[in-house]
């Protein structure tokens, strides 16, 4: 979900917070980075589930039904 | 007398413990009356308590001290990375410092703070509505002392929310489902919680609990309200006083009846398990389990140092006489 830079950043941000000199600018620079790799995840999961399943043929079908 | 050993029948309950009661009296003989538990710390507790700092921290900083949301939630996770330190997670595990974080950031973009959505209630005393907690006595009292047992329950917050008082809880989960919200129409732990809520003058229509399922590619969220209506709390203040009432009698007898059913395989399997299945408990409990207090009060885990079986032996005889001068 997270880009490896993304990661990686909030690696260094929480042994920061172990060390008690974590600011709370760093905090909101994590929160916009974990806000964009989610959206971006999310983004592409939709994208990839519109792809998967191809459009129905509604001609297809109503000559199914004719046939009936 | 507050419990300060090994083998005291605990003074104060929360309902975890009495939870653990129910589901298996032995269970919570080793557990909560010889404080016996696994050395290893359970990740899903550890992420869990990271994630409720976190989420109490921005309540505060948004409510309380007024500051915007962005820096509110950012507050959040400044106190959940803190919280979390430098905790050992497993490596399979999708509740690492990174995902909970990102579970903080899921839930108040879910959730947002915003006044007048679900703003915390103000207390009798004036302050506000988050991390709640009481202490309340109930009708059964210790069977060594005397004093009444002492029933405590802490929760998130109390909200106004859809029109309707209730008390909020935050949980994480490694999944949510279909029938995930329905769990919570009868839990104890909400229906005490209610009581202990009336009991300081709050009225409570019921319990708002929001889950986030935490996977290592997604986040998922549900919310559930759930009513407790007078009769309900009625009925479980009466049948908690039971079940502490049969826990008193077993530890005086000084045997804990085991449950030997669903409990010793659900959940992956009773951390007693091993235990129970040996003659000789002792090496088993000694090797893969330490001695900690859990005190329900200050929430605080205190480990003991080193066993204490002169101490056990001790409470045992005391149990003992007092059970025998109670027959005629």
């Amino acid at each position: 979900m997270y880009s490896p830079e993304t990661q990686s950043k909030i690696a260094i941000f929480r042994q920061k917070a172990v060390e008690g000199t974590l600011t709370l600018d760093e905090c909101r620079e994590s929160i916009k980075l974990l806000r964009e790799g989610r959206e971006t995840a999310q983004a592409a999961a939709r994208a990839s589930k519109s792809k998967s399943k191809p459009p129905a043929n509604a001609e297809a079908l109503l000559n199914e039904l004719d046939n009936l | 007398m507050l419990t300060s050993r090994p083998g005291d029948f605990p003074s104060i309950w929360d309902s975890s413990i009495l939870n653990e009661f129910k589901e298996c009296p032995e269970k919570f003989s080793k557990g909560t009356i010889h404080w016996w538990k696994p050395k290893t710390h359970s990740v899903h507790l550890h992420a869990g308590a990271a994630f409720a700092h976190g989420v109490e921290r921005a309540r505060r900083a948004f409510y309380e001290e007024s500051l915007d949301a962005e820096t509110s939630v950012a507050s959040g996770l400044q106190a959940l990375l803190s919280f979390y330190g430098d905790f050992a997670y497993p490596e399979d595990s999708a509740k690492t410092p990174e995902r909970m974080a990102g579970a903080l950031e899921y839930y108040f973009d879910n959730y947002p703070l915003l006044k007048g959505e679900s703003d915390p209630i103000v207390l009798p005393g004036g302050k506000l509505g988050i991390e709640f907690g009481f202490v309340e006595p109930l009708e059964i009292c210790h069977p060594a002392t005397g004093d009444p047992i002492l029933y405590s329950g802490r929760m998130d917050a109390i909200l106004n929310y859809a029109g309707s008082i209730l008390l909020t809880d935050e949980k994480t989960t490694s999944s949510l489902g279909a029938t995930w919200s329905r769990q919570w129409d009868l839990r104890g732990q909400f229906t005490g919680y209610a009581w202990g809520c009336h009991r300081n003058g709050i009225r409570v229509d019921g319990a708002l609990i929001r889950g986030v399922s935490i996977l290592k590619t997604k986040y998922e969220t549900q919310q559930a309200i759930t009513y407790r209506p007078e009769w309900q709390i009625s009925r479980w203040f009466t049948e908690a006083n039971e079940w502490i009432e049969e826990a008193a009698k077993m530890w005086l007898r000084g045997r804990f009846r085991h449950n030997l059913g669903e409990t010793c395989s659900s959940f992956g399997g009773c951390a007693f398990k091993q235990a129970c299945q040996s003659q000789e408990e002792k090496p088993w409990l000694e090797t893969y389990f330490e001695q900690r207090h859990w005190n329900p009060v200050l929430r605080t885990e205190t480990l003991v140092e080193t066993p204490q079986p002169a101490e056990v032996t001790k409470a045992f005889e005391e149990q003992k006489s007092a059970l025998d001068s109670l027959s005629p």
